[in-house]
């Protein structure tokens, strides 16, 4: 007696697979030879310049503001975004259809866009920054707190209709407390990604950490380079232990 | 004096009749159990008395004055199948629910409620004995208790009716039983009308002071718990 575990179409698949990524690598010219090439990059390696680092600190301190700032201006919209955009919670359909569309088109254009249009449109400056990164980030959340009020459990809202709540009332009562967790969970995967953007965004002339890698990239100041490097990674490791604290203690 | 009245209820899912004709009256202080097999309609005659569903035809009035709406304060009150609770909440706050119609709605949503909201809560709560836990979370205490925070939510509305939907069969039979005992007095000593799903038929004929069985969404049975002979159970659970 013979038992098939995997079938022809779970094969099928995977070779599907492979032989996309083959299409993909001819498309691109991607050779096994780039690979050899690789190590080049530690030949640039200079021992990064340490004096440099407390002088980081305005930069530093420039990125954590953006990336704070949007985060914030981003959870207060998604917040009533959300409930407009939830099936089982919006006031009125069409509310929910406006609100859907525009936390689509939100997401959909990629934060880095957004800021580039913002830079196009009204010049170089943090501002631009953080008005990118928060619409963007609203589109996120906006997804992501709907589909956690989708997912509650609506009995204990029909415990608050037998006690005659209002709209409101079932919201603070019902809803906030059975998808806390989630926000939380979803805010701070969402800090963590707009500091990587606002780093990344900071190149194209809105100051912070990223303008001062670029700079010294340009100038071939290779030690000063690394030293933002090492900056760049305390501050994301750091960031990342902050907020595996605060899920433990949320999921308590 | 009839205090709730349905009258000629019938509601259908989908051309699956659920409730067909149903009637009852109900007096002050009475406590009415409604019994029958899985499907039988009875939770959906609760639903119905309160308007949580709509019925396709008939009346259900109390005090004579028409429908138990949304909107108007209500004077019904409900113990469900699973609680209903907000877990993350302690149990003070998930008794103080009862008073969200009552309170100053702004205050109630910054978690603020009067001094004899907070004392009607902590009565109720001293009612069902879980004063010694009034700051523990829900989701820390057991089912029993849960059951028992469901009941003083309920009784905090101060309500004249009070509705229970299988209140005590996701419990082990013995905490049940002694749930089932305690509600029963406490409406009891406050007069208030209960009208009670039950699967457990010698509960029935145990605590209320008539049984209304139903099958198949009808009226099969309405008397006693003396009157409920080995024959109406038979008819019944048919």
């Amino acid at each position: 007696m013979h038992y098939k575990t995997f079938r022809k179409k779970e094969f099928g698949i995977i070779i599907l697979c492979f032989f996309l990524f083959l299409l993909s690598s001819m498309f691109i010219g991607l050779s096994p030879r780039y690979f050899l090439e690789l190590p080049k990059m530690i030949r640039l390696f200079e021992f990064p310049d340490l004096t440099l680092i407390p002088k980081l600190i305005t930069d530093t301190l420039t990125t954590v503001a953006i990336a704070y700032s949007s985060t914030f201006i981003a959870i207060i919209i998604s917040f009533i975004f959300g409930i407009l955009s939830a099936k089982n919670l919006t006031p009125h359909i069409i509310l929910y259809y406006i609100a859907r569309t525009l936390v689509m088109i939100a997401r959909t254009i990629p934060d880095i866009i957004w800021g580039l249009l913002l830079i196009a449109a009204v010049g170089l400056g943090a501002v631009q920054g953080v008005f990118a990164i928060a619409i963007h980030c609203t589109g996120m959340l906006g997804r992501f707190f709907a589909e956690a009020i989708e997912e509650i459990n609506p009995k204990p809202l029909e415990a608050l209709e037998i006690v005659g709540a209002s709209y409101s009332q079932k919201i603070v009562y019902g809803v906030i407390p059975q998808v806390l967790p989630a926000y939380i969970n979803y805010i701070l995967y969402m800090f963590d990604h707009n500091l990587r953007i606002a780093i990344i965004l900071g190149m194209f002339g809105i100051g912070g950490l990223g303008f001062k890698f670029l700079i010294n990239l340009r100038l071939f100041k290779y030690d000063k380079v690394f030293a933002i490097l090492v900056a760049i990674f305390f501050l994301l490791f750091a960031v990342e232990r902050i907020s595996a604290y605060l899920r433990s203690k949320v999921m308590e | 004096m009839a205090v709730v009245k349905v009258e000629n209820i019938r509601k259908s899912y989908s051309q699956h009749q659920v409730l067909d004709n149903i009637s009852f009256e109900v007096e002050k202080g009475e406590i009415i159990a409604v019994i029958g097999p899985s499907g039988a309609g009875k939770t959906t005659l609760m639903r119905c008395i309160a308007s949580l569903d709509k019925p396709d035809e008939g009346k259900i009035s109390f005090n004579g004055n028409g429908e138990i709406k949304n909107g108007k304060k209500r004077k019904m009150g409900m113990v469900f199948q699973e609680f209903n609770l907000i877990p993350r909440l302690t149990v003070l706050m998930n008794v103080l629910i009862g008073r969200l119609e009552y309170t100053n709605k702004l205050a109630s949503l910054l978690g603020i409620f009067s001094d004899k909201d907070v004392e009607i809560a902590l009565e109720s709560i001293k009612k069902v004995g879980l004063q010694h836990k009034i700051n523990e979370k829900v989701s820390k205490i057991s089912g029993g208790e849960r059951q028992r925070v469901g009941i003083a939510r309920a009784l905090t509305q101060e309500p004249e009716v009070i509705l229970a939907d299988e209140p005590v069969s996701n419990l082990d039979p013995r905490t049940g039983e002694k749930i089932l005992n305690d509600f029963v007095r406490i409406c009891k000593e406050k007069d208030l009308i209960v009208i009670m799903n039950l699967h457990q038929i010698d509960y029935a004929k145990k605590f209320a002071d008539r049984i209304i069985g139903l099958n198949k969404g009808k009226k099969i049975f309405e008397g006693t718990p003396s009157q409920l002979t080995e024959k109406a159970v038979r008819r019944i659970y048919m």
